[in-house]
């Protein structure tokens, strides 16, 4: 190990220059971040811009580690007659594991510790910054596995910058055409995302044989055609690969408790497209609706087979397709919010003002009804779609052929669904005071509200309030997939969603860091003939961010004689 | 017993034979040149010995151990000098000693210094801003401090200054005398390798034309005089072992490359009874010039 250690802290010292502008590198990430989220106001082309400029600085990272990664393989090449280590008591061996030693040390150590500040910073947990570490970790592995290949494969710089420009230009045709073929291709995206994994998994892995053996070996036409044969394997795989893996696991029948009480139904179906000219836009969507869910929790995505089938035997089926909570729903339908009222300590089911104050609540009923009619003058259909308490609706799209697609319009058949639902529950991160120029940060989230301004709104009733436009930017761990930002008034009872951050991100090790414009409603109370304010507004509300926690799931079978064709749909 | 043994060593770069059949002996405690025309094969072979080049046949020993398996025990007991290698140029001589010195657990740090003193080395300048020569002293020092069992030099000469040379050799020598070291050194500088070899090998067109000491290559060379008494005589061809055949009028010049001195006289009297005939020794050089001429003017693959 001494000796390991010897080689590496040469390479260390070697490389010391191109540390320091990489330590320059990663700080100047962080600084942005900082500055990102320290801002005084959004301005948003500054916000963007300065977010690329983040996106850059993380790819001129990736590629400054990949040039570390091969100069630290070409301080002692691997390739050529005139090595001097080989003529040294160093053994291949030995000489990899000091390289690894030094690439751990730099491109991963390093990035940790100069990120480290930003996790505190945004009080990430324990779990949050191993999550974060890992990013690093995965993030750098493809910076540095192609490096640590091309690097012992060529032996010498000039050769290797040749190689260089050589792969960016194979990976760019490369994407290019899949990009134009994949277009063509009826395979579905997780198909693609498991052919482009897999294909990935097989290249790191005949790299990582190909290191292996050109420091152990130093055989260089072998290791070459290890890793010809891994560049084919990975073409086949992108090209024809016939299963998903993901459909291969078995589909979880574990129950989490409480889940017993969830029945369910479908509800009713839609074809998507009848389109002979774009195939893979041709589907049936269909909609199940659950009931019985617990309060403290919201269904989210699910898997289901699904199978439609004709009197004359005729089938149309699909396996491990995507359930989804449809696109409109996303707050009234998928009963995310009585799990949120009892997250914050609110009583669930009263969700709006109306409900505790009696003449607010005949007031709106009464608007509601005058809108009601109105709509139904004008003869268009009207579906309630009001979401009731325990219920969540959820929607899979089966690909079909135009023909099958008309047959089920003409025909509809019989429908067999078996589902697998995931259950999650809401987890509060932090809570602040609706106030300008605050901030908060508490596990592995940081909210600042830069400022709050009122302004007049008015609803398509005629009833006109005071809003405050709020303006924050947040950062959030990347495990949390985003936040759910809502605004909270316990005084009266109130809660209601204002946006999400979501998880892509500028920063992918960082976290993500995002600018969020939204408006906040004043509580408004029908007093005889006018609107007035809600006493207490707006000391009495406060902004909420949380995150939604996977907590198991539940299966379910789902049979119907006939599906129901409808023209709605919330897909 | 030998440190170095080649048996039917051959090495080819596609079509090109660089080494055929080499079968090679090195015995422990000599200083062994490996002389050869440039492109003979010496610096392939060495190659191979190091395990720098596998084989394309036949197998070397090198320390008892299978050239194609020489590991880190064997490595600290080899020391590597060659023009061709490429050393860490960024590295200073002190930085370039400190790293080299742990891997060898026989390293003399007083004969380093020692070394140190004798090549005058700046200790605190780069390796990329020596010359050649500060360079070659470098990389020797950094492979005699550990007293290695056996010293590997690959064109240790080429591009050095009389001066560098001879601080060079004086090196090599004075430690070789410091213990029981075998001296593996190819060259085509004869003159250096005279001084230090006491035994000599020859390489041409990748195949061994001889392999002796020193003192019997020299003793069984000599350049032959011989002058006819009874003027011009049209003579027979000469024996094979006769190179350089001359002949001017009454005087014939040739070169005996199988000189005992009871057996080359009575030889010579036969041949010429009226002769008046004188033979001096060669010099290394000479003896070389002489192989070299001969192979040239044979046809291509008759030197064997």
């Amino acid at each position: 190990m001494n000796l390991t250690w010897h080689i590496a802290k040469k390479d260390l010292r070697r490389l010391r220059v191109h540390l320091l502008l990489w330590t320059v590198l990663l700080a100047s990430q962080v600084f942005v971040s900082f500055r990102l989220l320290s801002t005084r106001s959004v301005d948003y082309t500054w916000f963007t811009e300065t977010g690329m400029m983040l996106n850059l600085l993380e790819a001129v990272g990736m590629a400054v580690s990949f040039i570390i990664a091969a100069a630290l393989v070409l301080d002692d090449p691997l390739v050529g007659t005139d090595l001097a280590w080989v003529t040294r008591p160093i053994s291949g061996g030995r000489l990899l594991r000091a390289k690894l030693i030094a690439t751990l040390l730099s491109l991963v150590l390093l990035p940790i510790l100069v990120w480290m500040p930003w996790w505190f910073y945004c009080r990430f947990d324990l779990g949050g910054m191993a999550e974060a570490a890992v990013r690093v970790l995965g993030l750098q592995a493809l910076a540095v596995i192609p490096g640590f290949v091309l690097a012992s494969l060529v032996g010498r710089t000039g050769r290797f910058v040749l190689f260089s420009v050589l792969l960016v230009v194979a990976l760019v045709v490369a994407l290019m055409n899949l990009l134009a073929w994949g277009g063509y291709l009826a395979v579905s995206p997780e198909l693609w995302l498991c052919r482009l994994l897999l294909a990935a998994a097989v290249l790191a892995c005949s790299g990582v044989v190909v290191v292996g053996r050109q420091y152990l070996t130093r055989r260089l036409a072998s290791s070459a055609g290890v890793l010809a044969a891994g560049v084919v394997l990975a073409g086949v795989i992108v090209a024809c690969w016939p299963w998903n893996l993901a459909d291969l696991r078995p589909v979880s029948r574990e129950q989490v408790a409480g889940s017993e009480r969830i029945t369910g139904e479908i509800t009713e179906a839609r074809v998507t497209a009848l389109d002979t000219t774009a195939p893979e836009n041709n589907g049936i969507s269909i909609g199940i609706l659950f009931t019985g869910v617990p309060d403290e929790v919201s269904l989210s995505s699910g898997v289901a087979d699904v199978e439609l089938r004709w009197p004359d035997g005729r089938v149309a089926a699909a396996r491990h397709l995507p359930v989804r909570p449809g696109r409109a729903s996303r707050w009234t339908e998928d009963n995310e919010e009585s799990s949120v009222r009892l997250a914050l300590g609110l009583v669930p089911g009263h969700d709006w003002l109306h409900h505790w104050d009696p003449e607010t609540n005949a007031k709106q009923d009464e608007i509601t009804e005058a809108w009601h009619q109105r709509v139904i003058k004008a003869g268009e259909q009207w579906v309630d779609r009001s979401h009731q308490r325990g219920s969540a609706r959820l929607y899979l799209t089966l690909a079909v052929t135009p023909e099958v697609a008309a047959r089920v319009e003409a025909e509809p058949p019989a429908c067999a669904i078996s589902v697998r639902v995931g259950i999650k529950k809401p987890d509060v991160l932090l809570e602040m005071p609706l106030k300008g120029d605050t901030w908060t940060a508490q596990k592995g989230a940081r909210v600042h509200l830069l400022n709050i301004s009122p302004h007049i709104w008015r609803d398509v009733n005629q009833v006109q309030g005071k809003a405050y436009l709020a303006t924050l930017v947040a950062a959030s761990a990347p495990g949390l997939g985003g936040l759910s930002l809502h605004t909270v008034d316990r005084l009266h009872g109130m809660t209601n969603f204002q946006g999400r951050t979501y998880s892509f991100s500028v920063v992918p090790v960082a976290g993500n860091i995002e600018g969020l414009y939204f408006d906040v409603r004043d509580a408004r109370l029908w007093r005889t003939d006018k609107w007035v304010e809600a006493p207490g507004w707006p000391d009495s509300a406060s902004l909420v961010a949380l995150t939604y926690r996977d907590v198991g799931g539940f299966n379910r079978d789902f049979h119907t004689d006939r599906l129901t064709i409808g023209s709605g749909g919330g897909d | 017993m030998n440190i170095i043994e080649t048996n039917q060593l051959s090495r080819r770069y596609g079509r090109t034979e660089a080494l055929r059949g080499l079968s090679l002996a090195v015995p422990t405690g000599s200083v062994f040149a490996l002389l050869g025309a440039n492109g003979a094969g010496k610096t392939t072979a060495i190659k191979v010995l190091m395990n720098l080049l596998p084989p394309s046949a036949g197998d070397a020993r090198v320390l008892g151990v299978d050239s194609c398996r020489l590991g880190p025990a064997q490595r600290a007991q080899i020391g590597y000098v060659s023009e061709n290698q490429k050393q860490p140029l960024w590295m200073t001589v002190r930085q370039l000693l400190d790293y080299c010195r742990p891997f060898y657990p026989t390293w003399d740090p007083a004969l380093e210094n020692r070394l140190l003193r004798q090549f005058e080395l700046p200790v605190d300048r780069k390796l990329g801003n020596l010359s050649r020569g500060m360079l070659m002293k470098a990389a020797l020092l950094s492979s005699l401090a550990y007293r290695p069992r056996l010293l590997v030099l690959d064109e240790p000469f080429s591009g050095l200054d009389p001066l560098a040379r001879d601080d060079f050799v004086r090196g090599v020598l004075e430690t070789s005398e410091l213990g029981d070291w075998t001296v593996f050194v190819s060259s085509h500088d004869i003159e250096e390798v005279e001084r230090l070899a006491d035994n000599i090998g020859l390489l041409e067109e990748g195949r061994l034309r001889f392999s002796e000491t020193t003192d019997a290559l020299l003793g069984r060379f000599r350049r032959v005089d011989v002058t006819l008494t009874g003027g011009a005589a049209q003579l027979a061809a000469p024996p094979s072992g006769w190179l350089e055949w001359e002949q001017t009028g009454g005087r014939i010049r040739f070169v005996d490359t199988r000189y005992e001195q009871a057996a080359a006289e009575r030889a010579w009297r036969e041949r010429f009874p009226e002769a008046a005939v004188t033979a001096q020794p060669m010099t290394l050089r000479e003896i070389f010039v002489t192989l070299a001429r001969e192979t040239r003017n044979q046809p291509k693959g008759a030197a064997a």
